[in-house]
């Protein structure tokens, strides 16, 4: 119960979630560009680390574990052995098939590449949840209008086509022609019945709102766009704290911290550990986990207004 | 000041030779709100399109519109997309986005107004209609009235002169079209906002409008105050007098002819002032052996035979969301007329669709005519045994044209008498999405009808049909309950089940409440029963329909159409009328 309500409060508190959308796709984009980039172990372990703790900020955490069970583990050794199935590269056989020898290197480069595959798979699904179409909309609005318009447009129809097929499949239901009928041919003729239907039923609805649109002065000047994200202290704070974090990092993985090579034989940059490498890799780990920490920042804030709330429960 | 006028337009459309349209002349003043009536079909929409040069459909065009002492063709398009504002008939499909701040900020975005501008005027406008709250929802998560709020209020946010509304509440329910209309009246009152609505449901709106304009197979036969176009329709023999207020109608037939009354408070007066002495003074009146319910039910206690049982019902559409159907019961005899009543989303459509099983039922069991809804095929369901008239009606159609659609289910012969019957020929070969949405309930009807089922569900039957024709439409009920049809029906039209429905319930909280036979029910009810009632309960209490007030009020004088040859008690006085029509026509 106490842990539902932490949750709960999360979702409502998740304050990175809330920045404004272009600090939020100048953000995914750096990490997941990082992550796929560079072949570093230690960038790409703690990129997946973070991605992953970030990831329980958001519903569904059963189904997304489900997932990394089911998808993320298969989907990791598949790349570890078919790498080191197909590349014999490397110095250091550990086993011989008639095709070659099975190499250190390769299974080394096949664990990072695989855990590259599988942290960028994750980011994704932490994108899905922050990156809400109305965010996706307002960021290409502002470079190009006429297509958010029309992503617009899309998100509204496919929608409105699905409740409408559905309508459809109701009323002949409800006269016996729907395509549950027990012969194929029965059912056949219905299903091409109901869809020729909504094909035109589609385009009476594209006319209706030609005319709405036509209605309310569309074309008539240069469209201008509005926006429901403002820019506030917030994200200019949150923008510059995270600008310092990948400055830092990046100028490290420059200097070598994040250079790495599997073939012939393998060599990480940074290692071994010397100071200059460690507070790169901190910088990283700051910068990865950023949204976790300004997120339970915001938890911490919603507890602290919460409590005489919960009092008064308790009561 | 004049706003807008009309001088002698007539229009055809392309590849038609008939006018649609015929020597139009009006004018809209500013600050007025003006009410355009017709029955479906008289070209309210097509005149209500002329006035915005960018709606007007292709065709031949005589006689001139001036809009502010312009030409119309004359003020340029973004002008006329932000002086003259419009409003369609069908809430979802005007909406162009996916959320309804984007839909808000469609017209201004359009019309290139700069970024602040636009914060300003949604927020303000957001506020004044309290759309705040969904503000960033999806436009498809919202309910009819609100979509159609929304789109007012995009629509107002381009600051217009003139807002023109064709049928704007047309496809929802009455609670909220009363609610629409009366954000109508707020704005007209407190912005005195111009306001050109075309409607054919007068109750809410009739006694607010400054003028009243009447059309008529395209021409523009009425127009005046609400009082004088009463008058004048009645005085006319007008079929459209149908469609007048309760009040006004119920005084006309108990021989009124001036100063009609057309609010229930007005109509109290009248009564009040009508009634002899010593009626006004007995409350304990009753109607008795009068009207429909006189035949008391005598045979309740014989073994009746039950079209539907539902026992025990539960129905919800997820795990988590609520019970729409909760441990509801429910009986219709045999033969019966049984009208579902209740407030909005209460569930009651859930339920029509769980009898047929459409939908499957969580918990409970069904019967139809004493065997379990499970045992049926489906082919011995919906051969000749039951029909549903869904909410949405377009979706029966499947074919391209009504008549093909119909053909498929009857032959020819068949086919042409029902066409005949609920008037549908004229349009039988269009396509089902070109047509109004009174006909297209009729189209729907007709073919409901024509599987000729023994049950018959409808789901708001009488939706967007005109007052004449649910009068014939009521009628058809009866002869099929001759027949011995089952009738179940849910409806938000009290005054249409009072006349027409044996037996009535109302739905509530996920059970049937208070299923009792329709006057029983209806005069025990203080706020959800007919204007009749509201009108008469002080005098009689069991008053439902007009007929028992003109049985108090003594003989009815006068008849106000050819339709009342239905009723019984009116059959005396329709043959007096039928001289009057032969002298007037």
């Amino acid at each position: 119960m106490q842990e539902k309500m932490l949750w709960s409060n999360a979702m409502r508190e998740n304050l990175f979630a809330n920045c404004h959308p272009v600090v939020l796709f100048a953000y995914f984009l750096s990490v997941v560009l990082i992550t796929m980039l560079t072949a570093h172990p230690v960038v790409i372990g703690i990129s997946f680390l973070a991605g992953f703790s970030y990831r329980f900020f958001f519903p569904e955490r059963k189904r997304f574990l489900k997932e990394q069970i089911f998808l993320g583990i298969p989907l990791f050794l598949l790349i570890v052995v078919f790498n080191a199935a197909f590349n014999h590269y490397g110095v250091t056989p550990l086993y011989y098939l008639k095709t070659g020898a099975i190499t250190l290197e390769a299974i080394l480069y096949g664990v990072v590449a695989g855990m590259m595959l599988w942290s960028a798979l994750i980011w994704f699904s932490v994108v899905n949840f922050v990156m809400t179409t109305d965010k996706f909309i307002d960021i290409f609005g502002r470079l190009f209008p006429t297509f958010s318009l029309f992503l617009s447009m899309v998100f509204r129809f496919v929608p409105h086509f699905r409740k409408r097929f559905l309508i459809i499949r109701e009323g002949q239901a409800g006269i016996g022609k729907d395509i549950s009928d027990e012969h194929f041919l029965g059912k056949f003729k219905a299903g091409v019945a109901e869809i020729s239907m909504l094909l035109s039923w589609a385009l009476e609805s594209a006319v209706q709102t030609v005319n709405s649109m036509k209605s309310r002065g569309y074309g008539t000047g240069k469209r201008t766009r509005y926006t429901i994200y403002n820019c506030y202290v917030s994200d200019y704070i949150i923008a510059g704290i995270g600008l310092l974090f990948l400055i830092g990092s990046m100028t490290g993985f420059m200097q070598g911290a994040g250079k790495s090579q599997y073939d012939p034989v393998i060599q990480i940059g940074g290692f071994p550990l010397s100071c200059f490498s460690v507070v790169t890799y901190l910088f990283w780990l700051c910068f990865c986990f950023f949204p976790v920490f300004v997120s339970c920042y915001g938890i911490g804030l919603a507890n602290a207004c919460m409590e005489p709330k919960v009092d008064m429960k308790r009561r | 000041m004049c706003l807008l006028e009309v001088k002698d337009f007539s229009f055809t459309y392309a590849q038609e030779t008939e006018c649609a349209l015929k020597n139009i002349s009006f004018q809209i003043e500013e600050g007025g709100f003006y009410l355009l009536c017709g029955q479906s079909g008289s070209g309210k929409t097509t005149l209500l399109r002329q006035l915005k040069t960018v709606l007007a459909p292709q065709g031949k065009a005589g006689g001139e519109i001036f809009f502010s002492g312009r030409k119309l063709k004359d003020v340029s398009e973004i002008e006329q997309a932000q002086k003259i504002g419009f409003v369609f008939q069908n809430p979802e499909e005007q909406f162009v986005t996916d959320k309804v701040w984007h839909e808000l900020a469609f017209g201004l975005e359009s019309i290139s107004c700069p970024q602040e501008e636009m914060h300003i005027r949604v927020a303000e406008l957001s506020s004044y209609f309290g759309i705040t709250d969904w503000f960033e929802k999806e436009v498809s998560v919202l309910s009819g009235g609100q979509k159609q709020l929304v789109n007012l209020a995009s629509v107002l946010l381009m600051n217009p002169k003139l807002l023109i509304l064709d049928e704007p509440v047309a496809q929802l329910d009455p609670v909220a079209a009363s609610d629409f209309l009366h954000t109508l009246l707020r704005i007209h009152k407190e912005m005195g906002m111009t306001i050109l609505l075309s409607e054919h449901h007068l109750e809410e709106v009739f006694s607010y409008a400054d003028r009243i304009f009447v059309m008529e197979q395209g021409k523009l036969s009425i127009q005046g105050a609400p009082a004088e176009v009463g008058e004048s329709l009645l005085k006319g023999n007008h079929e459209m007098f149908l469609s007048m207020p309760a009040p006004m109608q119920i005084s006309a037939r108990c021989g009124e002819e001036k100063k009609l009354p057309y609010t229930v408070a007005m109509g109290r007066k009248w009564l009040w002032e009508r009634l002899s002495f010593e009626k006004r003074e007995r409350k304990d009146l009753v109607v008795s052996g009068q009207g429909k319910c006189g035949k008391k039910e005598a045979d309740d206690r014989k073994e009746v035979e039950y079209a539907i049982e539902v026992k025990r019902a539960w129905f919800q559409y997820e795990t988590g969301s609520s019970w729409l159907l909760k441990e509801a019961s429910l009986s219709v005899k045999r033969g019966e007329i049984f009208a579902l009543l209740g407030g909005n989303g209460v569930g009651k459509s859930t339920f029509l669709r769980t009898i047929p099983g459409i939908l499957p039922l969580f918990r409970g069991k069904i019967f139809l005519f004493g065997k379990l809804l499970k045992k049926y095929t489906k082919k011995e369901l919906f051969d000749h045994f039951i029909g549903v008239l869904p909410q949405d009606v377009s979706s029966l159609f499947v074919k391209e044209t009504i008549r093909e659609d119909l053909l498929f289910l009857a032959d020819e012969k068949e086919v042409k008498n029902i066409a005949e019957k609920l008037h549908i020929i004229s349009f039988l070969d269009r396509h089902p999405y070109d047509l109004s949405a009174g006909e297209q309930q009729k189209a729907a009807l007709a073919k409901v009808l024509l599987m000729k089922p023994a049950l018959l569900l409808l789901d708001e039957p009488t939706k967007s049909l005109d007052a004449h024709f649910k009068r014939e439409f009521g009628e058809i009920l009866k002869d099929l309950k001759k027949e011995g049809v089952t009738v179940f029906l849910v409806s938000h039209d009290i005054e249409f089940c009072a006349e027409y429905v044996d037996r009535a319930g109302l739905y509530f909280r996920g059970q049937v409440e208070a299923a009792a036979d329709v006057r029983t029910f209806f005069s025990k009810n203080y706020f959800y029963t007919t204007i009749t009632n509201r009108m008469a309960r002080d005098f009689v209490a069991d008053a439902i329909v007009p007929e028992d007030i003109i049985a108090l009020v003594g003989k009815a004088l006068k008849p106000v159409d050819g339709s009342f040859a239905f009723r019984e008690e009116c059959q005396e006085v329709m043959k007096e009328g039928e001289k009057m029509c032969d002298i007037g026509g």
